[in-house]
């Protein structure tokens, strides 16, 4: 083995570093073509067939895609994941960011509550909706004692609409704010504190330090904040299956658990296939959409 | 003194509000531990009991006459395995592309940075149709491929920034003592990288040991069950029996928080994908 | 008049005491360098007067007003920092307007627009007004931390080590400029600086710190040529002052420093002085080297530096190890044996014990 690293770098340079990266590159790039592209490619394959259970049929063309985007309960899914995806989305932010300014110095205090505000985030989601299944469900006898002293009849949440999409979404902030905090603190902490000084001396309020300083060199961060935090919960699917169910009557049912109940319930392939693959480009297309918009605030830094 | 007055009163303000974010952040935690340890009757009773009258751990031996310690297994053995594959891929891709102008090394960085982005919801039915093609649904070896394709990629960024920051001169001075290039990687570069494989290892560990929506689809018998799973087919056998449930939730989450407690500081660039800076 | 004062201030950050009482007197118009190792205190002090610390005790006045409990940009001041703190997001005239609109009052944005244009052409800026920050050069941010701290005409000036990122060159060139902005606006200026060649060459008078005391005010000839302590001594100048322990024998006009080879007969100004143990400090001036014999300390070269119009060599006499000047024609080489010449006129003693100045050195 050594020998032949030994003749690789005296035989030209050049080549033999080429040849040397390409190998420590090559077992990664093996796997993700494996299980990240080959899937794709497959489901793809899949999409444009007809498919009986697990049987492969004849070529359909894009019957599937017509199918899943003609059926009422997909194009639901696609109303239920923006609200509840843009509703987590401003929830989870605004919390997050008032986490990062709160929880910004580093004081004992401030340091052990980031710990504690990153508890629901690094424990299983399945275990934190579960929990918040449990805490919200009338079993707990929760909702009752506290929906009592706002003076509210007590009533099951995961039965109203609204109520079961409001559960979500705190589930979400709930556990993914401390997420936003953390990128945001990131960001927070690359403005050397010199510059606060300075503004300080030249007079500038709290307030006026705050959206002439903080916000706009903080524009970076947030855009990187609420893009992973929107692809997050575009395809959120453990909320979904575990608090509410997509219950009552399939209102909080979205996109990822449309396609989970297609795939694995109803085990049409063919379609969850295209459902997939829609859902892939819906993606695609809004990474590259959000990154433009944003494009012209990297010029300035 | 009403300067000393006004910190005071700050200082007292401070602590309310951090209790206050403390009690939402940990209140299900702590109303679901307290739960798991009352005795069945107690868990239902209106309105409950804020801290339990009577303590039983009666959940925690119906949970290990119901299989746990062979899913807490199967969880470590996935979890360790899919560490251990991500840190050695992950390394060696990292250093290549820290170190090295090869060709195709922009196509590499695309792919890193793309699969990072790919929702792992729309990989589900294409990866389950693949699986079943070739044979890998329901083994341990599937997940494990499985996560280490998923993690592997934020691995590398994070192996990639931190490489960068140990200086070329060390690898060229070993080279120069005799060292090949594999050699100075492994006995000098690999040792100085404790910080960030740790982070890696730990990002990895969390995501593998936390899953769940890969693991229910791609496996679903009994003898390769992983502990999340286990906790969601608990949510279908036990039915309304919130005791075992909540039992099950605590053991599955009690070793993350505890190495989450241990090894916070890295914990968080393995979240910033090795900082985000401006 | 007074501009600031400081009286009594004292602040520690938990147990380490960073200033430990400060009575400091700064006349309008004065330059006054705060001068010191890190550590020392001098950027608290600067810190405690821009208002981004609060004092322990002790009063900060500044003109007339007592502003220990003024926010920074009650207090009339402006301030550059180290980094310059330049506004990264915003072009240089927003950056120099930025004190103006900070107050949100008084100003139009044609009085804005005059008065940047104004501070821009003085500093020779004005090219630059629609830049970037990161697009300029060193010295240009340096020039523009400098606009915006003197837009608002404020009653004092704080400059925190401004010149430590540039380079050698420009840092002198820096230095001039600084100087005769000075001398134009005629503002207070207090400039926090460790290096010794910056504090001598612009200040009116420096404040020397050390571990959280002031340890002399005085004019720059006066922190030369009269330290007041060893640690002074020290710290000014080029290079390490040569110590010299011994004793003072004789007196009344007949007092003799004696140290091993050296017995230095002592000026007037030094007589009076009672016999005893004393520390004899020396400048690489004060000492000059000759090859051959003579009169004069024996010594033995170790190296020699070229340092422009003369050479400094390092030489070994007895147990010392002393720096002196030597001629340039004298090609002093290692090795050589030489003999050293002491001028009595640049002498310094120290009190072994209390470190402090005995007496010495011309007036």
């Amino acid at each position: 083995m050594r020998a032949w690293w030994r003749r690789r770098r005296n035989g030209g340079a050049k080549a033999g570093a080429d040849a040397f990266a390409l190998r420590l590159v090559a077992p990664a790039l093996l796997i993700e073509f494996l299980f990240v592209f080959a899937p794709l490619a497959l489901g793809l394959y899949y999409s444009v067939h007809s498919v009986r259970y697990f049987q492969l049929g004849r070529f359909v063309g894009f019957d599937n895609y017509i199918a899943v985007l003609t059926s009422p309960a997909v194009l639901n899914s696609f109303v239920v994941t923006a609200i509840f995806s843009f509703g987590s989305l401003i929830f989870t932010f605004v919390v997050g960011f008032a986490l990062a300014l709160h929880l910004e110095r580093d004081r004992r205090a401030a340091v052990f509550m980031r710990a504690v505000v990153l508890v629901p985030y690094v424990i299983s989601m399945l275990v934190g909706s579960l929990l918040l299944k449990w805490i919200l469900s009338q079993d707990s006898g929760v909702p009752q004692s506290v929906l009592g002293i706002f003076g509210i009849t007590p009533f099951s949440i995961f039965a109203d609409s609204s109520a079961a999409m409001g559960a979500l979404i705190y589930n979400a902030v709930w556990r993914d704010a401390a997420f936003a905090m953390i990128l945001l603190l990131a960001g927070l902490k690359s403005i050397p504190l010199e510059l606060y000084s300075a503004a300080r001396v030249d007079g500038a309020s709290a307030w006026y330090r705050f959206y002439r300083l903080t916000l706009p060199l903080l524009r970076t961060p947030m855009l990187i904040t609420l893009v992973r935090l929107l692809m997050h919960f575009m395809n959120s699917l453990t909320f979904q299956l575990i608090l509410t169910g997509g219950g009552p009557a399939n209102t909080t049912e979205t996109v990822a658990l449309r396609i989970y109940r297609l795939g694995f319930e109803d085990y049409a392939l063919g379609r969850a296939n295209a459902l997939s693959f829609v859902v892939f480009l819906i993606n695609v297309v809004m990474i590259v959409l959000l990154t433009r918009l944003f494009r012209p605030a990297e010029k300035l830094r | 003194m009403n300067y000393r007055r006004a910190i005071l009163l700050r200082k007292a303000i401070h602590f309310a509000i951090n209790l206050t974010i403390a009690a939402f952040a940990l209140a299900p935690l702590l109303w679901g531990l307290g739960s798991s340890l009352k005795p069945t009757n107690r868990i239902l009773q209106v309105p409950p009991e804020i801290i339990p009258s009577e303590i039983t751990f009666a959940h925690y031996y119906t949970l290990i006459e119901n299989d746990l310690f062979r899913y807490m297994g199967n969880s470590a053995i996935v979890s360790v395995a899919s560490v251990a594959l991500c840190l050695v891929l992950g390394a060696l891709a990292g250093y290549a592309l820290s170190r090295f102008a090869f060709p195709g090394r922009k196509g590499v960085m695309l792919i890193v940075i793309t699969v990072m982005s790919i929702p792992i919801a729309s990989l589900l039915v294409p990866t389950y149709t693949l699986l079943a093609n070739i044979g890998l649904l329901n083994s341990r070896v599937g997940l494990v491929l499985l996560y280490t394709a998923y993690e592997l990629p934020i691995v590398i960024w994070i192996m990639f920034g931190y490489f960068n920051t140990i200086p070329r001169q060390l690898e060229n001075a070993a080279m120069i003592d005799g060292y090949g290039r594999f050699e100075a990687f492994r006995r000098i570069v690999v040792p100085l990288s404790g910080p960030g494989l740790i982070a890696s290892g730990l990002f990895v560990l969390i995501a593998a040991w936390n899953d769940f929506v890969v693991a229910v689809v791609m496996t679903s018998a009994e003898a390769v069950r992983t502990l999340p799973v286990a906790v969601y087919f608990y949510l279908g056998f036990f039915g309304r029996e919130w005791g075992p449930l909540l039992a099950a939730s605590m053991v599955s989450i009690a070793p993350i928080i505890l190495i989450f407690v241990l090894f916070q500081k890295y914990f968080v660039s393995g979240v910033t994908g090795g900082g985000v800076k401006g | 008049m007074t501009a600031v004062r400081f009286s009594g201030v004292r602040k520690s950050f938990g147990s380490v005491t960073a200033l430990a009482g400060l009575d400091l007197d700064i006349r309008e118009g004065e330059f006054v360098s705060l001068l010191g190792p890190s550590g020392s205190g001098k950027t608290t002090t600067l810190n405690l007067l821009a208002g981004l610390l609060d004092a322990d005790s002790g009063d900060i006045t500044i003109g007339d007003r007592r502003v220990n409990d003024l926010p920074p940009d009650r207090r009339d001041i402006a301030m550059v920092f180290q980094n310059y703190a330049l506004y990264p997001h915003m072009t240089v005239f927003e950056n120099i307007a930025f004190p103006l609109r900070a107050r949100g009052r008084g100003y139009d944005e044609r009085a804005i627009r005059a008065k940047v244009e104004g501070v821009a052409d003085s500093l020779g800026v004005a090219a630059l007004l629609a830049r970037y920050p990161k697009e300029l050069s060193g010295g240009q941010q340096q020039r523009i931390a400098l606009g915006r701290a003197m837009v608002r005409d404020p009653k004092v000036f704080l400059l925190d080590e401004p010149l430590s990122n540039l380079d050698a060159r420009l840092r002198i060139r820096m230095r001039r400029d600084i100087k005769a902005l000075h001398s134009r606006i005629r503002s207070t200026i207090v400039y926090v600086t460790h290096d010794q060649a910056e504090a001598l060459t612009m200040s009116t008078r420096i404040a020397v710190f050390d571990q959280g005391h002031l340890q002399q005010f005085d004019t720059p000839h006066a922190i030369y040529h009269r330290p007041a302590n060893m640690f002074v001594a020290n710290f000014v100048g080029e290079r390490e002052i040569n110590f010299v322990p011994g004793a003072i024998e004789g007196r009344n006009g007949g007092a003799t420093f004696v140290s091993g080879d050296i017995v230095l007969p002592l000026g007037e100004r030094q007589s009076g002085l009672r016999p005893g143990k004393a520390v004899l400090g020396l400048r690489t001036e004060a000492i000059s080297a000759a090859p051959g014999e003579g009169p004069g300390v024996p010594a033995t070269v170790e190296l020699v530096e070229l340092v422009g119009p003369e050479l400094v060599a390092y030489v070994a006499a007895g147990s010392l190890r002393l720096s002196c000047r030597a001629a340039l024609e004298s090609g002093l080489q290692a090795g050589d044996k030489v003999r050293l010449a002491i001028d009595p006129a640049q002498v310094h003693l120290f009190d072994l014990d209390t470190t402090m100045s005995l007496a010495g050195g011309e007036s």
